[in-house]
């Protein structure tokens, strides 16, 4: 682009121009790389890269100068010398809607529609954490009632499942051992915990009121089935604590049963897994080690990072986008199924099958696919259909590897049309390093960069004309060059080698260093200790269900060290979280 | 459940027969019938340079602008309210902050809103005995998918407690008149009394362990499980209060199912919009509920009008509003956007007046609050926020008249609204959109 034009530009749109509140709040802390544990390892600091005024090819960046290296970091940056850990305040968490999908699945073979239940709070970008804090809507009891009443029903309709499932015959009296007996076994399970005897005589009661109402036994262990699970004993967690033997308030056996099964299994536990909790087995730190290792090695156990990468990568976000149907007929709903599997699997595949470094994902040419998604990475898709998936390998010098260049990531930062370097550069800077950047200033042309112009010019010219106004050139500069990159793929996530019918021009830079194209941007993530180090603190945020906080900086360094020692293996990072005191103390609530 | 083909269960409408020879109270109560409420929104605002009307005043001292022309056939009944600044737009993040000021009158905390919006506020004051407490209902999910609250609904019961609003016309019309439904529903009517004797006491039991566990909780939680145990409590009263296959089928009983999907596209097409429009003339007029939000468009909804001409297939937030060339009375596609948005109004306020509704119509019965999360959106400005409240919520507003009130603060058009309803509350709003005085001068009875 001429320099004339791009001033040209610049004159005809003012609105562009960020004002000097832009420059004030950008210029904050300058972001280290955190102190600490890089021993074992060659992987780099990667924090304040924002000097990336590369733009390669014929594209020229005049104007766009280079950018003061200036980050503003999360508040919560982990220091060298943290204050003393203090356990925080018990929470009473919602099941989020995966985790109610999964006990449904779980205990009644069911399969639920998560978009009919009430949605997650994405308070702390997660659901695991929001879960803490959000409330139910009208609308949202209900279709938790709805979606219960239709579990029963897929077992109770089925006179083959049904009396499977009670194991016994109900009478329909009041005091029915077989009832009572059937809503003892899968109440502990629903409610993780046992239940009260006064809770199990209301159940008899209401189970025989039913059955005398509707004349069947039967039609009473439906409805006190319904109960258990429409309970907010159910519904809630109530994780609050109980005096431990030294007197410090820890959760009881029973909480911690709940809490590794919600983080491992993202469900509700097993029979084994209360009786840990019934024994005590859970009240020390190598009973916890030896339970989540039985946990991590079940299949369920790939939800501990399956479903971490579903919130982490904000995968919610693929069921609520559209896509212009001219331009992607090909996108469907079981290509957006598709598209979440794919990030999902190959997080788990990565930690579960290959037990390699979580690292790898960055370069990993391993794709999770259907017949759809093969189709859109122009894989054969013999044998596959809509709903049949496989596991596949890209070609090691093709024009993709690793998650950042999976259509989900991609699809899911970007508009009906076009895919936005500025939105997946903003995630990529926010979610994997941690790293915060401030918002665009008041009054600020937010899309100055979609200005008609009398010459056709790429999505990065045009962003390139935003950032020479001076005020958007620091923020922006925190962003674009993660995101440019990533240019060779369309709002879908297919590769393309032209925009707006010019080259697409893909160099970056990556903490100061050059980089040729979106294969280059995974490698230097794959090697990036800012990168290791935010998925420790995200993780651990995920566990204990609470936005990192300063207290939590000499654990957080702890953690690190194990990861970093481990080969960044995740499956070890797990087992670290939960054995670590900050996984077993908690306060009062206020 | 539609296609099982069960009858469906409808409560009469209001009558004139049940009311008093004015039709202004329950014949047999002598209770006064309160005015409904809805909450009209759109994303994306106006051009406040030919929205606004060039004169002020009632009748035929004002006309109607530009941009509201599409409401000519309504114009006795509207009260267009100008000049007002939305205080809590905060930079950066300007949708979000705009439309937590524009319908809960408070600021943003985090990602939380930190008072209930105006619908809500409306429905503590007139929903009891209604079979909803609320209906939030939306025609296009368009969506920026941005991480605060208020960018995914305009209706809070307060922090943290959205009230979604339902996209699939389907779905408004099986919660609405299909009932609590779930599995095996009888099909006569003795089963079916039976059966919701039985869910009564299941949701009686749940009730129980509710308060049971709010025993253990600090006050915050505590809290968190009431507002549970009340949408329990509404779920309950419509069992027993709307019996399944036991009311006559008169007048509201012979609604047809929608068979219009939801949006897919995210282009709020018209046959989305006469689906939810005539689902929400039903809701009201058959006193399913008395306070409805209705959300056209989300806050910087990422709509794509492409049905309204090949020059309108681009993202209205971004290309758009934001992007296109001209001034807050020159954006040619977005005054396009507009009116479409108006015309989709009119035609919710044209159906509340052909809908009848104790002695009058729905309109006559109603306060409609129309606004947006910002004004002009090119630029995100904030004064000039468009207000337009139509209806004579039951005579109490005599509608027809412009009114002008250069840089007064949004949240009064929000007090206004409760005190039309019958808040007696002396303040509304927090932070920079805290009042303690309505907009008078508006053609307000008392």
């Amino acid at each position: 682009m001429s320099k004339a034009l791009l001033q040209q530009l610049v004159a005809a749109n003012p609105a562009a121009l960020c004002g000097l509140v832009f420059v004030a709040g950008c210029t904050g802390i300058v972001g280290g790389t955190p102190g600490g544990s890089g021993s074992s390892t060659s992987i780099v600091g990667a924090g304040a890269s924002a000097g990336a005024s590369a733009s390669g090819g014929g594209a020229g960046s005049a104007g766009a100068g280079p950018v003061n290296p200036v980050v503003s970091t999360d508040p919560n940056t982990i220091v060298d010398n943290p204050p003393a850990f203090a356990p925080a305040p018990g929470l009473l968490r919602r099941l989020t809607r995966t985790q109610f999908r999964n006990a449904m699945s779980d205990v009644f073979g069911y399969a639920v529609d998560v978009n009919q239940i009430d949605t997650d709070s994405w308070d702390q970008n997660f659901a695991a954490v929001g879960a803490a804090v959000v409330i139910t809507s009208d609308k949202g009891a209900e279709q938790y009632n709805t979606a219960v009443e239709s579990a029963v029903d897929a077992v109770f309709s089925d006179a083959t499942k049904r009396s499977q499932f009670i194991g016994c015959t109900p009478t329909g009296k009041g005091t029915d051992a077989c009832l009572r007996g059937y809503v003892q076994k899968l109440g502990q399970r629903a409610w993780r915990r046992p239940l009260t005897s006064a809770e199990l005589d209301g159940l008899g009661t209401l189970a025989a009121s039913a059955a005398t109402t509707l004349n069947s036994p039967v039609e009473g262990a439906r409805w006190a089935t319904a109960e258990l699970f429409e309970s907010p004993n159910f519904l809630y967690r109530p994780e609050l604590g109980a005096p431990a033997a030294n007197g410090a308030l820890r959760f009881n056996g029973y909480e911690l049963a709940g809490r590794l099964s919600f983080l491992i299994w993202n469900s509700v536990p097993d029979q084994t897994l209360l009786d840990q909790a019934a024994s005590g087995a859970l009240a020390t730190t190598d009973g916890i080690r030896t339970e989540v290792t039985r946990m991590l090695a079940t299949p369920a156990g790939r939800e501990s990072v399956g479903n971490f990468a579903e919130e982490y990568m904000r995968l919610d976000r693929l069921a609520t986008q559209a896509k212009d149907p001219v331009q992607f007929p090909e996108y469907n709903a079981s290509l957006q199924t598709a598209m979440l599997r794919d990030v999902r699997d190959t997080w788990a595949s990565i930690v579960f099958d290959d037990q390699a470094s979580v690292m790898n994902l960055f370069t990993t040419t391993k794709v999770v696919v259907n017949s759809d998604l093969a189709a859109l990475y122009g894989l054969p898709t013999t044998g596959l259909t809509p709903t049949t998936y496989k596991t596949l390998t890209l070609a090691a010098d093709g024009n993709r590897s690793g998650l950042l260049s999976k259509p989900g990531l991609l699809s899911e930062f970007a508009n009906q049309q076009a895919g936005s370097p500025t939105l997946r550069g903003k995630f990529i800077r926010e979610a994997l390093t941690c790293q915060a950047v401030p918002p665009p200033p008041a009054g600020v042309n937010l899309a100055a960069a979609d200005q008609p112009t009398s010459v056709p010019m790429t999505k990065r010219q045009r962003l390139e004309a935003h950032r020479a106004a001076p005020g958007c050139a620091a923020c922006h500069a925190l962003m674009d060059p993660l995101g440019l990159p990533l240019e060779s793929f369309d709002a879908i996530g297919k590769y393309r080698t032209m925009d707006n019918g010019l080259p697409v021009d893909p160099t970056s830079t990556f903490d100061g260093h050059a980089i040729a194209d979106s294969r280059a941007l995974g490698a230097a993530a794959s090697q990036s200790m800012t990168v290791a180090k935010c998925l420790v603190r995200k993780y651990y945020s995920y566990a204990v269900g609470y936005p990192e906080r300063d207290v939590d900086g000499s654990v957080l360094n702890t953690l690190e060290a194990t990861f970093n020692a481990s080969g960044f293996k995740m499956r070890d990072l797990i087992v670290a979280v939960v054995t670590n005191d900050a996984f077993s103390a908690v306060a009062p609530q206020p | 459940m539609l296609a099982t083909g069960a009858a469906v269960s409808i409560p009469l409408p209001l009558l004139e027969i049940m009311l008093n020879s004015n039709g202004t109270a329950y014949a047999q109560t002598a209770t006064p019938v309160p005015p409904l409420f809805v909450l009209w929104f759109f994303g994306n605002g106006s051009l406040p340079g030919i929205w606004k009307p060039s004169t002020t005043g009632a009748g035929s001292k004002w006309t109607l602008s530009a941009q509201l022309q599409g409401l000519s056939a309504v114009k006795p009944y509207l009260t267009v309210i100008s000049g007002l600044k939305n205080e809590l737009v905060a930079g950066g993040a300007e949708h979000p902050t705009g439309s937590a000021g524009a319908t809960t009158g408070a600021p943003l905390n985090g990602n939380a809103v930190t008072a209930p919006s105006i619908d809500q506020v409306v429905a503590k004051l007139i929903s009891k005995g209604a079979a909803f407490n609320s209906i939030e209902v939306g025609v296009t999910p368009a969506t920026p998918n941005g991480p605060q609250d208020s960018l995914a609904t305009v209706s809070h019961n307060g922090p943290n407690a959205k009230n979604v609003p339902e996209y699939s016309p389907q779905a408004v019309f099986t919660r609405l008149f299909m009932g609590s439904t779930g599995t095996g529903t009888g099909t006569t009517t003795d089963q079916v009394a039976k059966l919701a004797s039985v869910r009564k006491s299941v949701l009686d039991s749940v009730l129980a362990d509710g308060v049971a566990l709010q025993k253990r909780l600090g006050a915050a939680d505590k809290q968190r499980i009431e507002q549970h145990l009340t949408a329990i409590r509404g779920v309950e009263n419509r069992l027993t209060t709307t019996p399944a296959n036991t009311m006559p089928p008169v007048m509201c009983g012979t609604p047809t199912a929608p068979t219009v999907g939801k949006d897919a596209n995210s282009e709020a097409p018209p046959a989305v919009n006469t689906a939810m429009t005539d689902l929400s003339m039903l809701a009201l007029a058959c006193d399913k509920t008395r306070v409805l939000s209705y959300v056209f468009s989300l806050p910087a909804a990422h709509v794509y009008y492409r049905h309204l001409g090949s020059n309108m297939n681009a993202d209205f937030h971004d290309t758009i509003c934001h992007g296109d060339a001209g001034d807050q009375s020159t954006q040619t596609r977005v005054d396009t956007g507009v009116h479409y948005v108006v015309s989709c109004l009119n035609e919710f306020l044209t159906k509340m007046q052909a809908t009848s509704h104790g002695a009058s119509n729905l309109l006559d019965q109603s306060l409609v609050l129309v606004t947006s999360d910002t004004a002009w959106g090119k630029i995100h400005t904030n004064s000039e926020w468009p207000v337009l409240l139509a209806g004579k919520a039951g005579g109490r507003l005599q509608g027809d008249g412009h009114y002008n009130f250069p840089g007064d603060n949004l949240s009064k058009a929000l007090f206004t609204a409760a005190q039309i309803m019958g808040s007696t509350d002396t303040k509304f709003g927090s932070g920079k959109g805290a009042v303690t005085a309505p907009l008078t001068g508006i053609g307000i009875n008392t």
